[in-house]
């Protein structure tokens, strides 16, 4: 185990602060035609339209969560990291798909996008101007999984930031605080307006 | 036998209806608590529609007190207190300078919503949330852990729940098996005749109404410190009149009060659960409000409260 300890040591020293993230806005902003391409599959994805010819939009949730589950069970180091390239994609994906300008508006708008999407469903235990706490239910990236003590739906949290970000026009952290993959029997995020 | 309960267990419908179940427990706590709160307060004649605003003082104090001791326990003890100290200074009001039960309900929500705040930015710099802090976790039950069903509902549960059924038991013996309880019936319906009879009507409206209190307090640190960990600025969100409907519908008795509880639980479990077959979720998020117009426009007149609820007692006044 010496040699991974190594590798999670360097992965450790890795921090993305606002200058990081700017940086990384700026490359996702370069990389034109994948954006482009990757809105018109969200808008296939809504017209019901196939993206892959003969199998189609579907496909069961497993293969992405082994993915997911074992690159942070490895290298929990990671989590962060993740937290902020998932901010990135909801800036430019789930942005869109909120409504609303105030936080409780935008809020309620995540759980209809939720509900389309089937990634969980959700519940919003408080909403102000100032903060918001909300579960996911069922969710696809950990329910039933059994508890190894990790809270690991960073890509949730930081798209669900991104997005919240870009509508409301002012920097959010969303944190989440309870998770399946943790013992708990749904996700909880709380999301902080800076 | 056993198979076939484990089949159903791990079936979609099963699954579902667990998980339904288990949502239900959760959101009936809070409303079970203050329903008792409310009995007992309008059991001894006084209409306490302040819940909402002693749930919210419960909710702040239990999370003040465990920020401050470290302590989740030491937490509740503090909500708890807190709250009952409120529900002391209504019962100053209402029973000893007879005040309008409405109005002082009135102001204690007011108050408890409007100090709550003012205190969770004095302390936290916060106006919307408090730091987290220390809370009630989960109790696991191993033996049932791996049943099907029971051990989802109660293999990992919070105290919380258990603490209201015996609470809900403990006050049905009380009320119906006790001389005290009688004594808080009699008060209830007919105030000066039990004044004649010699029962200190005054103190036991003062000590129910604390007590009413206390248990609305308890709801509320369940929510701050049971289901979160954090006080939110009106993180009630009207539960406290909920409740007071969940009172009406259980006639007044500590069990129908839980079993409606359940249900308003129930109904707002659901709620969540409709979203996904493609009903608008502002019509789904009415469900729990539109069963509460229903039941207590169906049920108002069925049913018949403590005949002095409301009523100042004055002395020698009958
Ligand atoms: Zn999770």
């Amino acid at each position: 185990m010496m040699r991974l300890e190594d590798i999670r040591r360097q992965l450790a020293e890795i921090t993305i602060d606002d200058a990081a993230y700017e940086d990384m806005q700026q490359k996702a902003a370069e990389a034109a035609t994948l954006s482009e391409t990757i809105n018109y599959h969200y808008a296939m994805l809504s017209e019901g339209r196939p993206i892959r010819p003969r199998l189609g939009n579907e496909m069961q949730i497993l293969y992405m969560r082994d993915r997911q589950v074992y690159s942070f069970l490895l290298f929990p180091e990671l989590l962060d990291i993740e937290y902020q390239v998932a901010k990135v994609i909801g800036a430019h994906y789930v942005a869109p798909y909120l409504s609303g300008d105030t936080l409780p508006e935008i809020v309620q708008g995540n759980v209809v996008m939720c509900d389309e999407h089937k990634y969980a469903f959700q519940e919003i235990v408080e909403v102000d101007e100032t903060h918001a706490v909300y579960r996911n239910h069922e969710c696809a990236d950990c329910f039933g999984l059994p508890d190894i003590g990790m809270k690991l739906c960073v890509y949730e949290a930081g798209t669900a930031a991104g997005g919240i970000e870009e509508r409301l026009g002012r920097a959010v952290k969303v944190t989440e605080t309870k998770c399946c993959a943790h013992g708990d029997p749904y996700c909880e995020f709380h999301v902080e307006v800076l | 036998m056993v198979d076939l309960l484990f089949d159903f267990a791990y079936s979609e419908t099963g699954m579902f209806i667990t998980s339904l179940l288990r949502a239900t427990l959760r959101m009936s706590i809070p409303l079970g608590f203050a329903a008792l709160g409310a009995m007992y307060s309008e059991r001894v004649g006084v209409v306490n529609i302040g819940l909402e605003g002693l749930m919210l003082f419960g909710a702040f104090f239990g999370v003040a007190g465990s920020f401050y001791t470290g302590s989740a326990v030491l937490g509740v003890l503090i909500g708890v207190l807190g709250a009952a100290v409120c529900g002391f200074l209504f019962a100053v009001f209402t029973v000893h300078f007879k005040a309008d039960h409405i109005v002082s309900g009135v102001a204690v929500n007011l108050l408890g919503l409007g100090l709550t705040t003012v205190w969770l930015s004095a302390i936290w710099g916060n106006r919307g949330k408090s730091d987290d802090v220390a809370r009630i976790e989960f109790w696991s039950w191993t033996a049932v852990r791996d049943w099907p069903i029971l051990g989802d509902l109660f293999g990992r549960q919070t105290p919380f729940l258990y603490l209201l059924v015996l609470v809900v038991i403990v006050s049905w013996v009380f009320l119906f098996r006790t001389r005290w309880g009688l004594h808080v019936r009699g008060i209830g319906e007919h105030p000066h005749a039990a004044d004649s009879l010699g029962i200190a009507v005054e103190t036991y409206q003062m000590v129910f109404v604390t007590l009413s209190g206390a248990l609305a307090g308890l709801g509320g640190v369940y929510l701050s410190l049971g289901d979160l960990a954090h006080f939110g600025r009106d993180m009630t969100a009207g539960r406290g009149f909920i409740a007071l409907a969940a009172n009406i519908l259980g006639n007044w008795n500590p069990v129908g009060g839980f079993l409606a509880s359940l249900l308003f639980g129930f109904a707002n479990a659901l709620q969540m659960r409709i979203q996904g077959f493609g009903i608008p979720s502002q019509f789904t998020q009415m469900l729990p409000y539109v069963l509460t117009i229903v039941v207590l426009a169906g049920v108002v007149k069925k049913v018949r409260g403590p005949a002095a609820a409301g009523k100042t007692f004055e002395r020698g006044e009958a």
